[in-house]
């Protein structure tokens, strides 16, 4: 495989889930319903895909069904969260161990296999490109022959900034996080727009799912999504929960994780390799301005007496 | 005559709890209406059931004579019902045209927000009432008198011609004060109406033309302003004579026990809020710092307590400079109790028990320690001992902080400060929100604390309070301090002016 | 006496509040009071939300049921398997619930567990003395790498004010992996075959003495049992359990009253990374006998959600420990015995969580407990 020529096609591609688990959980979080159930939507939703895929022999039921499994599983944690007033960070955690333990689960009574399930009734997306831009050099390859989840990915964060801070809906979802006493004091009903949130999370959740399970590989493997969602989860709190930061973020990650993935294949030690992605989250996190502007204020203080005890964090 | 609001037999339950016992209630247009009575009696429930917030369990509302059920603020709103709340409901991040007009904005034809039509429909607004603004000014940034008149504007941009303001004046300079009910003026001769919920008794005589007084849920009386004075007004709150002015013996003030000497320091922004602050609290007096919310007292108080850090100047307490690592517990090592002005937040834990509050300060005394366990028989016997002194109501010292009243929790935590016998008592803000009878109490506890030969500096933006209360009075504005006098020589509206800044140049 | 507070100790909450219009996470320990019957009540719904699915995949929920309980309980070998599921999750739980108490929130136990196991390990094939010994130098050796492990998300959040959350996850993967690099360089056996990586076999010395032979309970479950009596006498008794405690539930005002709340992360950090590597340890010396790749089926993670089920106190983290061991054993055997996959016990799992976290809405009002597991309310509400 020449790695240069179309690297920064596989980018994108690998970028795509957490762009899309990202973009979809900026709604959540900007309304006020913190999200992190990413991971185990994203894990059911590749699940639910294969499953269409595979009993209607189609992409688009994948597709479908991919959609379908996301929205579930964030429906769930709405009517756990917004109407029976669950605590979200438990519960995210819960219906994350129950998406685990489900598609587990349904991958043996209905497939009566564990592990990975490959199979030729599974039909995978169908990659296209598209016309006038795929002939641009270098860039082009960008817009050559990617399932449309990865051209979604883009059109749908760039779609996400104008809605959050140009329309009438966005600016209720952020009064809604911000103060959702101010917001329902003007008459914005927060509880439905938080559900309207939770969802459409659900809806990119699925599409992510899609696009694992189904975009270039055709399988399901237990636990395929790997930390993703956890990943996406970091994206968006680098950015503050801001579209174009979030687009950022993800590129970064994926990006990290597509040269994990390159140097996999020069059989350099695969374990040691295989920690980059989830290292880079953390040596990225910790290369904030904050961070470092923190550690700064400590270094400072500890050559004079007094100590910056300002309120906790 | 058609009324502007009527609410008959208005009844409202928490559980076992009656807020509103039924109620009615009347106000008349053009009309600046005053709403009084201590927390807890129900004001708040009230106009939350007219602002459709709550729904009672009993009575109708009528409005300009039509009878309304106002199930959402949406329905409130669309009955020309306008809220201003004691903790504004402005989003921080957007600017004050889009805050004003967040409820309904104006758009364009392709849908996106009118962002230019915005800021001129806040233009107009500023014109008709006389509140002026800037549209394009970030909420987050502004001072709070300006923040408040955002949410006037946001009111009147949704069409109210009732507009209720849930204690309105806690965060505001005696000028701007005026300034407001400057305001009520112009909004009266629109034929509008205002409800003033209140227990400041000053104000509802100088504002307002008609109350309305509860007490416990019940309404305990009604009046035309001019016919009724303070002290009929409190006792119709409070149930008994109140005593509104404190009696103080003259009291000699002997070695410092506080020095500050030309402090500054930041507030979380990084912006300078303490400008070279001296200042000076001996043995046997109480210092009191007056000023507007915002000036610097805070952070100054913060300072003082070790609570925040100072990179100019120097604090000492009983002699002994205040430095090292962990500086609260260095200044409560020293001797120095601290009444937060943010009781919910910072003097207590709400959700811990009474007495894991109780404790806070103490624990590590070696009349509560038995090696490294904690002797809880011994504690939780002192407890209950010392709220029984402090006359405290609560359920069990197991109880969670949040059981308590504000001023209950008050007392707890004066108590608490108290029995660490501290030479130096902070005390911020430590009657805000809390009831007559236990400010009363902690009014009373503070001339204790003086009168033993202890220092005591009070910060309070209730300038009734600081003047009864202190020897010597400082004013902060801007960081600075602007006036300094002694108590005989004070008054209120030399103190006014400085509050605001005005200070007297030959 | 035992200290006993009617309200419990609530969840320790990940706030993900927008603060200035910018996104910020923060940690708040909101109180929520859980009710022994809220506990009780989303158990129940788990088991019978469980029992649907075993219903829709085709199989009999009654018989399915009954296979689980005689795993879990229904002999000898099925009470020794229940203890040997439960034991891993009584260190990773009372780490859990110790971090939570003291307001950090430390997802990082899998990952400590994993890296305590490895210097387990390390210890107790390189060196053959007295068993006592032996198993003490292993135990250090595990303590050490747990709690230096735990020490990096420990200063990245009090020094660098970095959210743990996140990180500590991330680290649970660089664990995972290193651990795999480690045995795979330097320790791997020479008898292992395939894919599958593993270390020589532990001297005998450093095994841990079976209780009941040849049933595999370990003395590792009395280890257990001594965390959580530890974890109960620090909290309740101790001077420094008051500060851990009240440093949970309000940093500011714990600061406010002279506490050094970032001491008090650091060290709550740091003994929940030791209690986790302990944890570790206890699973390779008790059980594998050598360290195994992915040996852990998500025990610190599990860990977590025993502490949550809890409710992060000793005596209801050692319920949870039990009721999710014995949800393991019968699971493993439902799998042996029917078609039914070990996963519906991940399931039950995730739905009982899911419920307990719930405001009970006086649906589970109508559940009757005995006298004296009710407990009083105090509602005052401000008007």
């Amino acid at each position: 495989m020449d790695i240069n020529a179309t690297i920064l096609a596989v980018i994108a591609r690998v970028t795509a889930p957490i762009l899309l688990c990202a973009s979809g959980g900026i709604y959540s979080e900007l309304s006020g319903a913190p999200n992190i159930t990413l991971e185990g939507a994203m894990l059911f939703a590749s699940f639910t895909g294969v499953v269409g895929s595979y009993y209607f022999n189609s992409s688009i039921a994948g597709i479908l069904f991919g959609v379908l499994g996301g929205v579930l599983v964030n429906a769930f944690f709405g009517f756990l969260h917004l109407k029976l007033e669950g605590d979200a960070t438990v519960t995210a955690f819960a219906i994350n161990t129950l998406c685990l333990g489900m598609t587990t689960f349904l991958l043996r009574s209905i497939f009566h296999t564990s592990g990975t399930l490959i199979d030729s009734r599974i039909v995978g997306l169908k990659p296209f490109s598209i016309p006038l831009l795929k002939n641009i050099p270098v860039l082009g390859q960008l817009f050559t022959s990617q399932p449309f989840t990865i051209y979604f990915s883009w059109i749908f964060i760039a779609f996400t900034y104008m809605l959050i801070y140009k329309t009438q809906f966005g600016m209720n979802i952020r009064a809604c996080g911000e103060n959702p006493s101010a917001a329902s004091s003007v008459g914005i009903q927060v509880m439905r727009i938080r559900w309207i949130c939770v969802l459409i999370t659900g809806v990119l959740c699925g599409l992510a799912g899609v696009q694992l399970s189904l975009g270039y590989l055709t399988m399901f493997s237990e636990n395929m999504t790997a930390g993703r969602g956890f990943i996406a989860i970091a994206a968006i709190l680098l950015a503050k929960g801001k579209p174009l930061g979030v687009l950022a973020a993800s590129v970064l990650f994926g990006i990290s994780e597509t040269f994990s993935n390159q140097v996999q294949l020069l059989n350099i030690s695969s374990y040691i390799v295989l920690m980059i992605p989830y290292l880079a989250v953390v040596i990225i996190l910790l290369l904030q301005p904050e961070q470092l502007n923190e550690l700064r204020l400590r270094l400072m203080s500890m050559h004079s007496n007094r100590h910056s005890t300002n309120k906790s964090d | 005559m058609v009324l502007a609001v009527e609410m008959h037999n208005i009844t409202k339950k928490f559980g076992n709890l009656i807020a509103n016992n039924n109620i009615n209630f009347e106000l008349h247009w053009g009309e600046v209406h005053g709403l009084c009575g201590e927390n807890g009696a129900g004001k708040t429930t009230l106009m939350n059931i007219l602002y459709g917030l709550y729904q009672p369990d009993a009575g109708k509302i009528i409005i300009n004579g039509k009878e309304c059920r106002l199930n959402s603020p949406k329905d409130a709103i669309s009955a020309g019902i306008g809220m201003v709340h004691q903790h504004f409901s402005l989003v921080p991040s957007m600017t004050v045209a889009e805050n004003i007009v967040i409820g309904n904005p104006p758009k364009k034809k392709n849908g996106l927000v009118d962002k230019k039509g915005s800021i001129e429909i806040v233009k107009e607004l500023s014109a008709k009432y006389g509140l002026d603004i800037n549209p394009a000014a970030i909420v987050k940034l502004l001072p709070v008198g300006l923040q408040q008149r955002v949410e006037i504007l946001k009111a009147l941009y949704l069409g109210a011609n009732i507009l209720i303001m849930d204690e309105p004046t806690a965060v505001l300079t005696p000028q701007e004060i005026s300034q407001l009910f400057v305001t009520f003026e112009a909004l009266k001769k629109k034929n509008k109406s205002i409800i003033l919920i209140t227990h400041k008794l000053k104000e509802v005589k100088e504002a307002t033309d008609r109350i309305t007084v509860m007490r416990l849920g019940k309404i305990t009386g009604h009046a035309n302003t001019a016919d009724i004075d303070e002290h009929e007004i409190a006792r119709m709150m409070v149930g008994r004579e109140v005593l509104l002015r404190v009696n103080k013996e003259y009291k000699k003030s002997g070695d410092t026990i506080l020095k500050v000497s030309n402090i500054s320091c930041n507030d979380n922004r990084g912006v300078q809020v303490v400008k070279d602050i001296t200042l000076e609290v001996r043995s046997g007096e109480i210092v009191g710092i007056a000023g507007v919310q915002g000036n610097g007292q805070t952070e100054l108080i913060e300072a003082i307590t070790g609570l925040r850090n100072v990179y100019q100047g120097s604090i000492e307490i009983l002699g002994n400079t205040l430095g090292g690592k962990n500086l609260p517990a260095r200044c409560r090592s020293l001797g120095v109790g601290h009444i937060s002005e943010d009781r919910q937040n910072i003097g207590s834990a709400l959700n811990a028990s009474i007495r894991d509050n109780f404790l806070i300060n103490i624990y590590k005394k070696k009349e509560f320690k038995r090696g490294i366990f904690l002797d809880y028989k011994a504690i939780d016997d002192t407890c209950i001992k010392l709220l029984e002194q402090f006359d405290v109501r609560y359920g069990k010292i197991q109880d969670p902080a949040y059981s308590l009243s504000g001023g209950n929790l008050q007392k707890l935590i004066v108590a608490r400060e108290i029995y660490a016998k501290p030479r130096l008592l902070i005390a911020a803000q430590p009657t805000r929100g809390v009831d007559i009878g236990a400010t009363e109490f902690i009014h009373k506890k503070l001339i204790e604390q003086r009168n033993d030969g202890n220092a005591v500096l009070l910060v309070s933006n209730d300038l009734s309070e600081i003047m009864s209360l202190s020897d010597r009075i400082y004013v902060i504005y801007k960081g600075t301090f602007v006036g300094e006098v002694n108590q005989t020589d004070a008054t209120e509206e030399q103190l006014g002016l400085w509050m605001a800044g005005i200070t007297t140049s030959y | 006496m035992l200290q006993k507070n009617s309200w419990g100790y609530g969840w320790l909450v990940l706030q993900h509040h927008i603060e200035q219009g910018e996104l910020k996470m923060s940690l708040e320990f909101r109180q929520k009071p859980m009710k022994v019957r809220t506990v009780v009540g989303a158990i129940v719904i788990g088991i019978l939300i469980g029992a649907v699915i075993v219903l829709l995949s085709g199989n009999n929920p009654a018989y399915v049921y009954a296979k689980l309980l005689k795993g879990s309980f229904g002999s000898a070998f099925a009470i020794s398997s229940t203890l040997r599921w439960s034991t891993p999750l009584l260190f990773t739980a009372v780490a859990s619930a110790i971090s939570f108490r003291g307001g950090m929130f430390n997802m990082g136990v899998e990952g400590q567990l994993y890296l305590g196991a490895m210097a387990a390990t390390i210890v107790g094939i390189s060196y053959n003395g007295p068993h006592i010994l032996t198993v003490v130098l292993c135990f250090m050796a595990a303590v050490i790498a747990g709690t230096l492990y735990a020490l990096i998300p420990a200063f990245m959040r009090v020094y660098l004010k970095a959210n743990e959350i996140v990180t500590t996850l991330m680290l649970n993967y660089v664990a995972i992996n290193l651990t795999n690099y480690l045995t795979k360089t330097f320790f791997l056996s020479r008898d292992s075959m395939g894919d599958s990586l593993a270390t020589r076999e532990l001297y005998e010395s450093a095994k841990l003495t079976k209780l009941v032979p040849p049933y595999s309970v370990t003395t590792g479950l009395l280890m257990g049992l001594l965390m959580v009596m530890l974890f109960y006498i620090y909290m309740n008794k101790s001077v420094k359990g008051y500060e851990v405690h009240i440093s949970g539930v309000n940093p500011d005002f714990s600061r406010y009253g002279g506490i050094s709340v970032d001491k008090v992360r650091i060290s709550v950090m740091l003994i929940s990374g030791a209690i986790a590597g302990l944890g570790g340890a206890a699973e390779i010396m008790g059980v594998q006998g050598r360290f195994i790749s992915k040996f852990s089926p998500d025990f610190g993670f599990d860990g977590m959600l025993t502490a949550l089920l809890g409710n992060s106190t000793p005596l209801g983290v050692t319920l949870s420990a039990i009721f999710m061991g014995a949800l393991k054993a019968g699971a493993l055997s439902i799998e042996r015995t029917t078609n039914v996959s070990r996963a519906l016990a991940d399931v039950i799992k995730g739905i009982v969580i899911c419920f307990v976290s719930v405001r009970t809405l006086g649906i589970f009002d109508r559940i009757k407990l005995p006298k004296f597991t009710r407990r009083k309310k105090s509602e005052v509400k401000e008007a």
